[in-house]
């Protein structure tokens, strides 16, 4: 199978900062939301198939940084 | 003799970055489980710069682990935070590597997941070729 790795094209802005089911090529975008759990039971009994992933912000370079997360 | 390592190749994740850029990075599909019957597909960041594996929080929500039964640990990178410990089953299905090991868990990262010096890169050989956005694993 192959897997998709470029995600330019199927992350869009509405995907920033949430949580994203993608298909288990990688190719597509099942659903998202910004709770993991919520989604994944939304997803249901097929929740264990998808690939999850956390979108991080385009105007974002990432740098693992914690400052941020006590407000 | 040497053991000749088996290499197996990855493309780096593309995703849209600040001014229209796109970034590169060495993302790879992890499973997690613990004994239940949950387990999450997951993407993360191979990251040299980080001590263990950290994973958002929400995670371990998924695999019904109770951060009040983990021991806490601290996390510092730019600011600090409080996690918590948890030994859980990781895997590289693609590369058949099962291992259980203690993670991280912390609340609001930015992304998903790192995987990083401790248990990982012990067990795994790792090689980036940044130039040709391409890394390589193979198995200890």
């Amino acid at each position: 199978m192959k897997v998709n790795t470029n995600f330019t094209k199927i992350f869009k802005e509405i995907h920033q900062e949430k949580w994203v089911a993608l298909s288990e090529n990688q190719a597509k975008v099942i659903d998202f939301d910004a709770n993991l759990l919520r989604l994944r039971k939304r997803l249901g009994e097929r929740r264990n198939n998808y690939v999850y992933t956390k979108v991080l912000r385009f105007d974002t370079e990432y740098c693992f940084s914690l400052a941020w997360q006590n407000d | 003799m040497a053991k000749r390592l088996k290499w197996k190749e990855y493309d780096y994740s593309v995703q849209s970055g600040p001014g229209n850029s796109w970034i590169y990075r060495p993302v790879l599909k992890i499973v997690v489980s613990t004994k239940s019957s949950e387990r999450v597909h997951v993407l993360a960041m191979i990251d040299s710069g980080t001590d263990s594996t950290v994973l958002d929080a929400s995670v371990a929500e998924s695999l019904n682990i109770d951060p009040r039964a983990c021991q806490k640990v601290r996390l510092g990178g730019i600011g600090t935070a409080e996690g918590f410990l948890s030994t859980i089953s990781l895997s590289v299905p693609d590369m058949d590597i099962e291992m259980n090991i203690p993670i991280v868990f912390a609340h609001h990262l930015p992304m998903e997941g790192l995987l990083g010096q401790r248990h990982f890169f012990q067990r795994l050989k790792i090689r980036f070729e940044k130039d040709i956005n391409k890394f390589y694993l193979a198995a200890i």
